[in-house]
């Protein structure tokens, strides 16, 4: 479970007391700008609040430094963002097995679990081919395959269908209830109206203005 | 680490663009300092080589401000001083090679005095005296070799003395090129037959040299020596230092370096200091601490791509500019540091292994390399990620 205890960070949040179920997909939705991303990069570690903390797994994330919040990031976040993040100069095959270069998985095994989640996402034709070669979804489903090659137990979800058609953001929810069935924690950001009426979304929690209304 | 080792690799050859300038300057600067340390090196160790065989005092005789030839009675003279040895005189003089308009420096030699014979013997190469002395003969340095070929003297030359005769004396051999810093326009001759080229009467010497037993007593012989005669002109052995230093000026190849050294960390420094703040690599390293990297992984990633980097190049300007000095004879630069004394110096360059010149560049070129790297790099690291990734 991930545990939100009054959680303040300045223009962006105010007072958040949350908390997100293990093994449940929780949709936190709201306009541009309402601090819904702010929340996700702070539940990821890679922005520190101004005050509050969040427990997951008994242990507080906040007070991490570089060394466990690295630690904590490798091993059980897998973070889809919005933007195309990826390595412009690697192919699709390098760009899923860098989350794995801090694993002691060898080579060997790091090619044959590039290649089974691959299949997983139906990208294994394009494995050889280089990021600027890629559709939105398929780049959309590059980042989701890198998110989760080290198998890790939170998903987080930042805007994942903003750059992607309808076709493909209906495909993303599928690989999305994909995931729920391996039983992860999954949290999605998101102000696409697409994510309103899905039925997997086990709790829904709306963000105005930095608060959970 | 395996997998790390992969993730390094891929990084240099994503970042090949900017890495083939880097390493494509920072190689050719290599190449040119250490060209410019190998060179003062190498002339540095032939100079202090020539010097340990130099005598402690020259002793010249002067008439009316004119040099003129020194008598023998003088080395029974300066035998009598205390503390002194191996009195020697000497015959040496100008030579003027008409059809070039240059100077050659014939230089007589005792073939009577056994450690004369013995050093000349090392110098080339067990010659054999007997048939040296056969004939009038003469060896000769590579610049003075080069000139008599340009006009077909391969055998021999026919000099002129004062007295108007001909002395037709042969080519024996040319001095070897290792030693072409000294004695690249010199023309070696046994002593009576360069006194007959130079016009010197049999009892007499160009100078005489000798030397001094107690270096405590330096100081002593040299007063006896300016007080035995009034027309004396006494060369210590730091004179001839001081005269072989402005000659080749190795020193100002030394300052030479250490200014393009100087220069070419700065523009690294500057070049470095801009190019690690580009939008890819901020990007990447936003992605690898996303992805659980430390900041201390990616730095020593980071230092570990520009210190592969920079150590190649270091390494292959090493290379090209041993190719470039000991192979190539160092063509442009060596006149820079040789200058023009007579001939243009037809020198070979010996290669003496300085690790400390060599580890003092490795330590002067890639420190400040990696520490540019390094203090952009820390900001962006130590940055909040999502504002990284914006």
């Amino acid at each position: 479970m991930i545990e939100i205890h009054a959680l303040n960070k300045f223009y962006a949040l105010k007072d958040i007391n949350i908390n997100f179920e293990k093994a449940k997909v929780s949709l936190v939705y709201g306009e541009s700008g309402s601090g819904k991303s702010t929340l996700l990069s702070i539940i990821a570690t890679i922005t520190k609040p101004t005050s509050g903390k969040i427990i997951i797994d008994g242990e507080n994330i906040t007070a991490y430094n570089d060394y466990f919040a690295s630690s904590y990031r490798a091993k059980k976040i897998g973070f889809i963002t919005q933007e195309f993040h990826l390595f412009d100069s690697f192919n699709v095959k390098q760009n899923i097995a860098v989350a794995l270069t801090l694993t002691s998985f060898s080579l060997k095994e790091i090619e044959q679990k590039v290649q089974e989640i691959a299949q997983k996402l139906h990208i294994e034709h394009k494995l050889e081919s280089q990021v600027s070669q890629l559709s939105g979804g398929e780049k959309q489903r590059c980042i989701i395959a890198r998110a989760l090659i080290n198998e890790p137990d939170i998903i987080l979800c930042d805007e994942p269908t903003a750059n992607l058609d309808r076709t493909n953001a209906l495909r993303f929810i599928a690989i999305l209830q994909e995931m729920k069935k391996m039983k992860k924690t999954i949290l999605i950001v998101t102000h696409d109206t697409i994510f309103e009426d899905l039925e997997f979304i086990d709790a829904r929690y709306k963000i105005k203005d930095g608060v959970i209304e | 680490m395996q997998s790390k080792i992969n993730l390094l690799f891929l990084l240099i050859s994503s970042h090949r663009q900017r890495n083939i300038g880097i390493f494509t300057i920072s190689t050719l600067l290599v190449t040119l300092l250490a060209s410019v340390l190998f060179i003062s090196s190498s002339i540095q160790q032939a100079l202090l080589g020539t010097l340990n065989t130099q005598a402690d005092f020259t002793i010249q005789k002067y008439e009316a401000g004119k040099l003129c030839n020194t008598p023998n009675t003088w080395i029974d003279e300066f035998l009598a001083f205390d503390g002194v040895s191996n009195v020697q005189g000497r015959v040496y003089g100008i030579h003027y090679y008409e059809p070039k308009e240059t100077y050659f420096m014939i230089v007589g030699i005792d073939m009577y005095e056994e450690q004369i014979v013995k050093k000349f013997q090392t110098l080339m190469d067990g010659l054999d005296i007997a048939k040296f002395l056969s004939r009038k003969s003469m060896i000769i340095g590579e610049g003075v070799k080069k000139f008599f070929d340009d006009f077909a003297y391969y055998e021999y030359y026919i000099f002129r003395p004062p007295d108007r005769s001909k002395e037709k004396v042969y080519i024996y051999d040319t001095i070897p090129k290792e030693s072409a810093l000294i004695s690249n326009d010199m023309i070696l001759m046994e002593i009576s037959q360069a006194r007959k080229i130079l016009g010197m009467k049999k009892d007499q010497f160009t100078d005489i040299v000798l030397n001094v037993k107690n270096k405590e007593e330096m100081q002593k012989v040299e007063e006896k020596l300016i007080l035995s005669h009034f027309n004396t002109r006494i060369i210590k052995k730091n004179d001839i230092e001081k005269f072989y230093t402005k000659l080749f000026y190795y020193k100002g190849g030394f300052f030479l370096s250490l200014f393009i050294i100087s220069l070419t960390t700065f523009g690294i420094i500057l070049y470095q200091r801009y190019s690690i703040l580009s939008k890819m690599e901020t990007k990447e390293i936003a992605l690898l601490r996303m992805m659980g990297w430390r900041i201390k992984e990616i730095i020593t990633l980071k230092i570990a791509e520009n210190f592969l980097l920079v150590t190649s190049s270091y390494m292959l300007g090493i290379l090209f500019a041993y190719i470039f000095v000991f192979v190539l004879d160092a063509p442009f630069l060596r006149n820079i540091f040789l200058g023009f004394h007579n001939l243009e110096n037809e020198v070979s360059f010996l290669f003496y292994p300085s690790f400390e010149t060599l580890g003092l560049l490795f330590i002067i070129f890639v420190i400040p390399f990696i520490l540019a790297t390094l203090i952009p790099l820390y900001k962006i690291s130590i940055s909040d990620i999502s504002e990284l990734m914006r």
